[in-house]
């Protein structure tokens, strides 16, 4: 991806992506996506968003998404495994590249920050401290 | 459990009617033999309760008594030939038996009749790592209840038993399972499963079970969430979305874009 300079990756445009997207794009940051679903590489196309149809565990398809030129990136797959396989890929591209992640499995969240994540935000944690919460008023 | 009734259910009356077939059988045979249709009779249903010993030619004695030597050794073979099926037929029904009281059955028998017998319980609806949480949260209380799972993953429902977390075996958007699990009774039920459909339908029905219920879902997208407060949820979480957002925020005040 020529001509871009301390963007920002997106991996994977699924539930989590989509809404980095739209808030990076709301303030006006440059994005670039990674996604490996023609569909929604198409979809990305329409909208006008820069996107590179590809695997983002690989080094080509994070090279191509400008890795060495990226101020950030955020890796917004489902799999964990992929996550952190990301993490590292990116990381040994682009040593002062910024990584958020995410990570549905406790187990992943120490090894994504030991891979190299400045941040890694768990969809489970959250929604179990506030359905918890609201059980606890409940009972 | 219910399952597990219909299957014995379906294994005793396969054997009814395997057995009734070996009796007409039976009886036709020895009829066109004997022409004496009351002793044929007889002697058929009394082999019946009988089968180890007849099988074995053991009542030979009482069979040389009763018909002509000629026809004795023909007479044998079908009385030797239909005990046989008789066994077969009793192995059948004792095999389902222990099917029934064996082990992992014996836990879903116990398991289920835990949550048939819970009141004012929490029920969770789907078994994944939120709902892992979310259980263990709950178990650091210090005032502990109880909780029910429903799941229909036959690995998910193995590693609960080992825990010995009580968990009703099926789909959560079908009532009778619902019911398994005491939501008529229950005073919370969760459901965190990643389809929102399944959800939905799960609200819907539990809501109909029982009214003062205080429902708790988990949606994957936002527009689905006031469909969820529609059909009676009182909470609804986003933890795909909230996630995002946490992402997002993080990029945009380490990117400088965020001031």
């Amino acid at each position: 991806m020529e001509g871009y300079k301390e963007h920002v990756i997106v991996c994977g445009y699924g539930i989590v992506g989509e809404r980095i997207v739209d808030i990076l794009l709301e303030h006006k940051v440059n994005v670039v996506v990674i996604e490996i679903d023609h569909k929604k590489v198409e979809l990305l196309r329409d909208r006008g968003i820069p996107v590179v149809e590809g695997d983002a565990t690989t080094s080509k398809a994070l090279k191509e998404a400008g890795i060495a030129d990226a101020k950030a990136i955020a890796i917004a797959m489902d799999d964990d495994a992929k996550n952190l396989f990301a993490t590292i890929t990116a990381k040994s591209l682009n040593e002062n590249i910024i990584i958020a992640t995410r990570a549905n499995d406790d187990l992943f969240e120490t090894k994504l920050t030991d891979a190299g994540a400045n941040f890694v935000a768990t969809p489970n944690k959250s929604a179990s401290d506030e359905l918890f919460n609201e059980i606890i008023k409940g009972l | 459990m219910a399952e597990l009734t219909e299957k014995s259910g379906n294994v005793i009356i396969s054997a009814t009617i395997i057995s009734l077939i070996i009796i007409i059988f039976s009886l036709i045979a020895l009829l066109y033999i004997t022409h004496n249709i009351y002793l044929d009779a007889y002697y058929i249903i009394d082999t019946f309760f009988d089968a180890p010993n007849s099988a074995a030619a053991g009542d030979l004695a009482q069979l040389s008594l009763l018909f002509p030597p000629q026809k004795l050794a023909i007479i044998l073979s079908i009385v030797i030939i239909d005990n046989i099926g008789k066994l077969l037929i009793i192995s059948f029904v004792i095999a389902a038996v222990i099917d029934i009281i064996s082990y992992a059955n014996l836990e879903k028998y116990i398991s289920a009749v835990h949550a048939r017998r819970m009141r004012d319980h929490i029920i969770i609806c789907g078994y994944n790592p939120l709902a892992e949480r979310l259980i263990r949260k709950l178990n650091t209380l210090k005032k502990k209840h109880e909780i029910a799972v429903i799941d229909n993953n036959e690995e998910i429902v193995v590693e609960l038993h080992r825990r010995r977390i009580p968990i009703v075996e099926g789909s959560f958007t079908n009532p009778k399972i619902l019911k398994l699990a005491s939501a008529d009774k229950a005073k919370i039920i969760v459901f965190v499963e990643q389809d929102d459909a399944k959800n939905l339908i799960g609200v819907v029905e539990a809501k109909r079970l029982n009214k003062e219920i205080k429902v708790l879902v988990r949606s994957t997208k936002e527009e689905n969430m006031t469909k969820m407060y529609r059909v009676g949820a009182d909470m609804c979480v986003l933890p795909e979305y909230i996630a995002g957002i946490s992402i997002g925020e993080f990029l945009l005040k380490h990117t400088g874009a965020h001031k």
